[in-house]
Formats: structure tokens, C-alpha cells, sequence
């Protein structure tokens, strides 16, 4: 596979969409709509991925060997139709952790030009929205 | 249109609200509008998070929740479709620009190889005299030669071999019999030069301009078999993968080319210098004799071969491959 030998810096910057992926899955392996519905909640419903957006990333993320499809099976808080799972790849781990030094290192820039609150909670909301929201 | 499980009937769960019926029905339709490999593949799941969207919305805020979902589902399918189409299309040119780096690559890699069997033909006089031996710069370029020559042919063996098998595998799964035939053509072409070579051993043949009439065949049979290989791969649609690999083999064909050409320059100045007898314009009228003629026409050509060799195999080291692009 091309990742074998890819730095995952060679990816970056990441789209917003393939971005909020990653984080989604950061805490185990999830479907397509539970990915919907993590994003949605973490940023307090300002980012909606489409169908289409999530699935052409989630195309994309395959290829570029970030994550894999885990198995099928039905969800059982949703109903008992088959979904298809995806979980983090070592490197979509790794992908994601350049990713989030990438966007830090520029949230210092932000707050040493008094663009952004100190590294607060506030701090980084304020400046997060931009980058993450619109995700296409 | 995309089929899923009708499981919630089965399971017992009561039907959508006819909102959610109507919204699903027309997003079905919606999705006809992305590329077929992508609906194809994750149309079902897509439609899967779009039913679940439309019941959260519908519990949330009921009808008007569900329309509300209209207008983000609208553009979030035309958005995505377009930008589907458009990656498509940079991935077929990106492809093709792969591909055809990798046929000019092979085409220009037989014609070095056509130049130098002329040049390995000429070098024999020279060779069985003792020349190489005596001299440590004809014959240090002379083994140089033979090595480029073993180094390259062993990269386009590991590069095309793969692509011609993926070809003929493809071609014979999808029963596209018109480039099994051209993946072919070298065999044939094979055995007429092998036939022709028995029946001048066998002096079957007039004597005459034998040496002419096989160089000619020889290049007329390699032009032949070289272009219809390159033909069938240009008509395979072999996956980002296969011809990612052969990226490494070419480049490693185009230096080994080099080397040879400028080893074959160093042989030719060098033999001009310290044995100046061997190449001479009096050789008694015989093809190899003239052998300065001989020699510029192989180095012209090698040359010619080489800068296509490099400046193609530049190009598609440059490209990058689908796989290896940022999301």
C-alpha cells in the first residue's frame, strides 16, 4: 500500500470533513451515520456532514489507507438493518495527530496576534469553527 | 435505483411516516446524479444515513423537521456529485498520464535495444581481436554496456510484466479477445525471425543482402510487437496500483539508458583514439564494416531513445498515483 511508506504530513492539509472523520473515530470504530451523529454533537450541531460529503471522504480515507472497514452488522440503538463500520488505521492515527499539531501550531500563531482567546476551551472554539465548519 | 433491506417491516418497527417515505424516494432519485461506481458502492449506505437522519429529524420536529433536511440533502448531493465527477476525471487524466509514461518508456527501450544489437554485432570484430582486453577504456565501457544492458532489462521485466499480465487477466475475464490478440503478437513475430534465421542456416534463402534483409525484419518485427503491447495496455484500464509500481522500473530503465549511451560514446572516442585500424571507413563493403557510420547511427539513436526514456520517465515519477493523494 502507498501509506507503508507515506509520512502522514505528506496529507496534510486535511479537508474539514476528513478531519472531523478521523476525530469521530478516534474513540473506536463507528458507521456512517454514527460518524453523522458524533460529529454533530461534538460541535454542538454547527458541522452536518451530507451523505454524499461523508461517504466521498470516507472513500477517500480508504484509499489513502487512514481507515478500514471493520465488519458489518446491524446497530442495535438504530434498528436491525446492516451497517458498515469503519475504524482508525495506525496511520489515519497518525494522520490525525499531524493534523491537530498542524492546526495548534496555527492557534498559536492566532493568539500571539490577538486573533484568538489564551488555549482555553473559549480560546480554541473561537478559532476551530472556521476550519471545521462548511464540511465539504 | 438502489435497493436496501426492507428490514423494519420484517422487524416489527411501524412504517415511516409518509414524509419520510416521499423525502427517501425522491433523494433515491437525487442520487442518480452521481457517478455510478460511487453510487454503486456506497448508494445503499448512503440512503441508509439519510432514512436515519429523516427519523431524527422527523422525532425532533416532525413533518417540517424532515423538510428542513431537504435543502441540505439537495446540495449536499449535487456538491458532492460534482466534485465526485471532477475527481474522477483528474484521476483518469493522472492515469493515462501514468500509463502512457510507462508505454513511451517501453517503446523507447526497444528501440535502444534494436540500436544496440547493431552495436553488439560491430563490437565483435573488435572483441574477438583483443581489443577490450588491451585497452581498459574500451572494454571498462564495453562491460559497462553489458551491465546497463542486464540492469534495464530486469526493470522492464519487473514493471511490464505485471502490466501485461493485469492486461491479459483483465482482457480475458471481460472476454475482450481484440487485446488477448495484441498482448500476443510478440509470439508470432518471434517465430517468423526465428524462421527466417533456420532458413538462411540452412542457405535455403538466396545469398544476397541476407544481413539487410534480417536487420530490416528484426526492426519491422520489433516496431510491430512493441506497438501492439503498447497498444493493449493503453486499452486495459489497469488499476492505480499496478501502474503506480511501475514508476520505480522506468526511472531505473532511463538511467540504465543513459549510462549505456554515454558507455557506448567513451567505447566509440576510445576505440577512435587507441585503435584507430577497427574503425575505419574501409571495410570492404559489408554492413558492419563502416564502422564509424555504424557507430553514429547506434549512438544517435540511443540518444534519441534515452532523452525520451528520461523525459517520460520524469513525467510519470512526477504524477502522483490516486492512492497516494491527500484526502
Amino acid at each position: 500500500m502507498a501509506h507503508d511508506t507515506q509520512e502522514p504530513e505528506a496529507l496534510l492539509p486535511l479537508t474539514p470533513a476528513v478531519y472531523h472523520i478521523l476525530l469521530a473515530l478516534a474513540d473506536g470504530e463507528r458507521h456512517g451515520y454514527s460518524i453523522m451523529r458524533e460529529v454533530e454533537a461534538y460541535t454542538g450541531g454547527q458541522v452536518r456532514l451530507g451523505p454524499t460529503t461523508l461517504y466521498r471522504s470516507i472513500k477517500q480515507m480508504l484509499a489513502a489507507g487512514l481507515i478500514v472497514e471493520a465488519d458489518e452488522r446491524p446497530d442495535p440503538e438504530l434498528d436491525d438493518e446492516r451497517r458498515r463500520y469503519y475504524r482508525l488505521t495506525t496511520f489515519g492515527r497518525q494522520v490525525a495527530l499531524a493534523e491537530t499539531q498542524r492546526l495548534s501550531q496555527l492557534l498559536a500563531v492566532a493568539q500571539a496576534k490577538r486573533l484568538a482567546q489564551d488555549s482555553s476551551i473559549g480560546g480554541i472554539s473561537g478559532i476551530l469553527p472556521g476550519q471545521l465548519g462548511g464540511a465539504r | 435505483m438502489i435497493e436496501t433491506t426492507p428490514s423494519r417491516r420484517q422487524a416489527g418497527v411501524s412504517p415511516a411516516p409518509r414524509i419520510i417515505a416521499t423525502t427517501l424516494h425522491v433523494y433515491q432519485w437525487l442520487l442518480l446524479i452521481c457517478p455510478l461506481e460511487f453510487r454503486r458502492e456506497y448508494g445503499a449506505q448512503m440512503l441508509q444515513v439519510a432514512r436515519a437522519s429523516c427519523r431524527a429529524a422527523y422525532k425532533q420536529r416532525g413533518a417540517q423537521g424532515v423538510m428542513r433536511l431537504w435543502f441540505s440533502m439537495l446540495g449536499d448531493v449535487i456538491t458532492g456529485a460534482s466534485a465526485e465527477y471532477l475527481s474522477t476525471i483528474e484521476r483518469s487524466l493522472r492515469m493515462n498520464r501514468l500509463r502512457a509514461a510507462a508505454i513511451t518508456v517501453f517503446c523507447a527501450y526497444i528501440a535502444f535495444v534494436v540500436a544496440g544489437l547493431g552495436f553488439q554485432k560491430m563490437t565483435e570484430g573488435v572483441d574477438k581481436a583483443g581489443v577490450m582486453q588491451t585497452y581498459p577504456t574500451i572494454g571498462g565501457s564495453f562491460y559497462l554496456i553489458e551491465a546497463g544492458s542486464v540492469v534495464s532489462l530486469l526493470a522492464v521485466l519487473a514493471g511490464g510484466l505485471p502490466m501485461a499480465f493485469a492486461a491479459l487477466r483483465q482482457a480475458l475475464a471481460a472476454k475482450r479477445w481484440g487485446v488477448v490478440a495484441l498482448l500476443f503478437v510478440p509470439v508470432p513475430c518471434f517465430a517468423i525471425l526465428v524462421a527466417y534465421v533456420v532458413l538462411v542456416k540452412t542457405d535455403t534463402l538466396p545469398k544476397s543482402d541476407r544481413a539487410i534483409q534480417l536487420v530490416t525484419l528484426f526492426i519491422a518485427l520489433a516496431i510491430i510487437s512493441t506497438a501492439s503491447v503498447a497498444i493493449a495496455i493503453a486499452r486495459s484500464n489497469l488499476s492505480a496500483q499496478v501502474i503506480g509500481f511501475v514508476r520505480w522500473p522506468a526511472i531505473i530503465t532511463a538511467l540504465a539508458m543513459a549510462v549505456m549511451c554515454v558507455a557506448t560514446v567513451v567505447w566509440g572516442v576510445s576505440l577512435r583514439a587507441d585503435a584507430p585500424q577497427w574503425f575505419s571507413l574501409d571495410g570492404g563493403g559489408d554492413l558492419y564494416s563502416y564502422r564509424i557510420f555504424t557507430w553514429l547511427r547506434v549512438v544517435i539513436i540511443m540518444a534519441i531513445a534515452t532523452l525520451i526514456a528520461i523525459i517520460a520517465a520524469v513525467r510519470g515519477f512526477s504524477t502522483r498515483t490516486p492512492s497516494t493523494q491527500a484526502p
